[in-house]
């Protein structure tokens, strides 16, 4: 699709049906809580779990709230959208392995108990840009992409500083408390500006 | 009449008249840029009251530009709409023969 118009056309209606109604923000927000809540009380690996419930979350929340007021379309495959977020995670994924490598030639570089936050760190980014991949429009993947290197950036700045790892953990519950209300916010104001349609 | 004029009228007279109609043109455009959609989200972008858009459909549909499928979800009814391959090729045509007339 080259013409101009019509691409506008396209990134406005993806942005309507999967940016604007603020749910994947809500999902995300509510992942990042309650792994960093299961990280605390010591069960780091069980936020594994919640992975394939998210989209369920966004399908069941959008049944509910988005359909009946903007109806439903299936947006079409954009190949430069894809292509940019898996850069996203191609890069993430060397940066974890340049940890991983740097850790192997000189140990102890990475403290040990750092380890396992660090990697849940790492893998919560990677969700988080996968996440974008999902909802697929050109502004949730910025939003997902920044969202990633923030998780990286407030990690690696608590590790270099030293603070004990519950600091970060706090910091990464206002940060999904961040993103819960203003998906919240947006859900609000979508609701209010856009009446519920019904079928024939 | 010289040559540009005779292509120019020819042009316009090859126009598709069952997509240049403002609300099909408008439905014809919203369903081009999706694989596939809902009554509910060609209400919405059109602004048409359910009868008139179900009449244009119904145009659409007898011309196969579209493939209309009905169903019931919780025991409401709810129809998916989609643009035929012959429907895109339409409305591709449309919008070159457009601009060859505007250029």
């Amino acid at each position: 699709m080259k013409d101009p118009l019509l691409e506008q056309v396209q990134n406005d209606v993806a942005t309507e049906q999967q940016y604007r109604d603020g749910i994947p923000r809500i999902a995300a927000g509510f992942f990042l809580i309650i792994t960093m809540l299961l990280q605390m009380n010591g069960n780091g690996n069980t936020f594994v779990m919640f992975v394939p419930l998210m989209p369920t979350i966004i399908e069941s929340l959008r049944k509910r709230f988005t359909y009946p007021r903007i109806g439903y379309a299936k947006v079409r495959d954009r190949g430069s959208m894809r292509k940019y977020s898996l850069w996203a995670v191609g890069i993430l994924l060397l940066v974890g392995a340049a940890v991983f490598f740097i850790n192997q030639v000189s140990p102890g570089t990475i403290p040990q108990e750092n380890h396992q936050p660090l990697l849940l760190m790492w893998a919560t980014a990677i969700i988080v840009v996968l996440l974008g991949i999902m909802v697929f429009t050109s502004r949730s993947n910025i939003m997902a992409t920044l969202n990633a290197m923030g998780v990286v950036a407030i990690a690696n700045r608590f590790f270099v500083l030293g603070l004990h790892r519950d600091a970060l953990y706090v910091v990464m519950i206002a940060f999904g408390a961040f993103l819960l209300l203003s998906g919240l916010y947006s859900l609000l104001s979508f609701v209010k500006e856009y009446p519920v349609l019904t079928d024939e | 009449m010289n040559s540009e004029e005779t292509i120019t009228k020819a042009s316009v007279e090859d126009i598709d008249r069952i997509i240049h109609e403002p609300a099909r043109l408008n439905i014809m455009l919203y369903l081009y840029v999706v694989e596939n959609a809902d009554f509910v989200y060609l209400l919405h972008k059109t602004g048409l009251s359910k009868g008139n858009l179900s009449v244009h459909l119904q145009k659409l549909e007898a011309n196969g530009y579209l493939e209309i499928m009905k169903e019931f979800l919780n025991r409401k009814p709810h129809t998916m709409v989609r643009l035929t391959q012959r429907g895109r090729d339409a409305f591709t045509a449309y919008r070159e023969s457009l601009l060859n007339i505007l250029q």
